[in-house]
């Protein structure tokens, strides 16, 4: 694990309209280090990831991605990212090779088709390939949106729920695929409201809380009643 | 990689999903008989003055449906989060 972090997030202010919904929010992550963001609805976790994904600019502060400011350098990050968000983000009258080759070519990737046809089956959908995405259950979708995200490699991994919707077999895929790629050095940022297994890949644990970070801390052992517990203590503190 | 690579990859994009889905080509026909239907009770049976105003009534009729197939494009995008 090196010692730079990948994601660097100093001192983030947002504000819409008159509401500040994010207010000084600070946060590090390492390569290979995957930490889970957890917050009540509306404190500001989605705004979070939108700052980094260069979805939207900070109002104040900076947030950097292997050093590239993401307001000031969004074409430079973009290629180092990805994300996976609530919706799938494919075209259901495609097929899944073609959301692929589409994706690869808007993402700037020169990606041929033995590229396409191994990543589809790195997430098990080489047999329905050449099948419209419509006819795929939302699991599915949701593997075809991690071939995607895997076909560009990304140095840093931006989960907004990911587990959301997913029986437990595809969950348990997705937790497998994660740590792969957690493994081959990514950095993950995981939003979710959830307590349960999924927490299991995150090494760190951080509340966002009346708009800043109320806790970062390390996993380490904690099981979901102490993660619900310190969550509680703190979301609730800071609310 | 070109910037024109990447408008064509969406350019065909757009077109595939047209040529599979049709929910724009559909309600561009409907809405295409529907100012046919409205000009005609509004010019009348003139056929000198249908003649005179015909390619006003056209340009407009082309410029509306784009309008309409315009925002249809986007509506995808939207609800992709794109903006």
């Amino acid at each position: 694990m090196s010692v730079e972090p990948v994601v660097r997030i100093i001192g983030v202010r947002k504000v819409f309209g008159l509401v500040a919904v994010l207010d000084s929010v600070s946060l590090d992550i390492r390569a290979g280090e995957a930490v889970a963001l957890l917050g009540a609805n509306g404190a500001g976790k989605t705004t979070l990831l939108k700052i980094l994904a260069t979805l939207l600019r900070p109002t104040r502060g900076a947030a950097t991605i292997a050093g590239h400011d993401v307001a000031r350098a969004p074409e430079a990050v973009r290629p180092l990212l990805g994300v996976v968000a609530h919706g799938a983000w494919v075209y259901d009258d495609l097929t899944a090779r073609e959301n692929l080759r589409f994706w690869a070519t808007v993402g700037g990737l020169d990606a041929y088709a033995d590229d396409l046809t191994v990543a589809l089956a790195g997430v098990g959908l080489e047999r329905v390939a050449d099948a419209r995405v419509r006819t795929f259950s939302a699991g599915m979708k949701r593997r075809l949106s991690l071939a995607r995200v895997m076909l560009a490699r990304p140095r840093v991994l931006l989960l907004d729920e990911p587990f959301a919707g997913l029986d437990q077999r595809a969950r348990k895929w997705l937790e497998g695929r994660l740590e792969a790629m957690k493994a081959a050095g990514a950095a993950l940022l995981m939003v979710t409201h959830s307590f349960g297994r999924e927490l299991g890949i995150a090494d760190r644990l951080a509340v966002l809380a009346g708009g800043r970070i109320a806790l970062d801390t390390a996993r380490g052992t904690l099981g979901p009643d102490d993660v619900q517990r310190l969550y509680a203590a703190h979301a609730e503190e800071s609310a | 990689m070109s910037y024109a690579r990447r408008a064509l990859a969406v350019a065909w994009k757009d077109l595939a999903v047209e040529r599979r889905s049709k929910e724009t080509l559909n309600a561009l026909v409907f809405f295409s008989l529907l100012l046919l239907f409205v000009f005609q009770f509004t010019l009348g049976g003139d056929r000198e003055r249908l003649a005179a105003v015909l390619p006003g009534v056209l340009w407009l009729g082309f410029v509306l449906s784009a309008l309409l197939a315009l925002g249809r494009t986007f509506l995808v995008e939207r609800e992709h989060d794109c903006w």
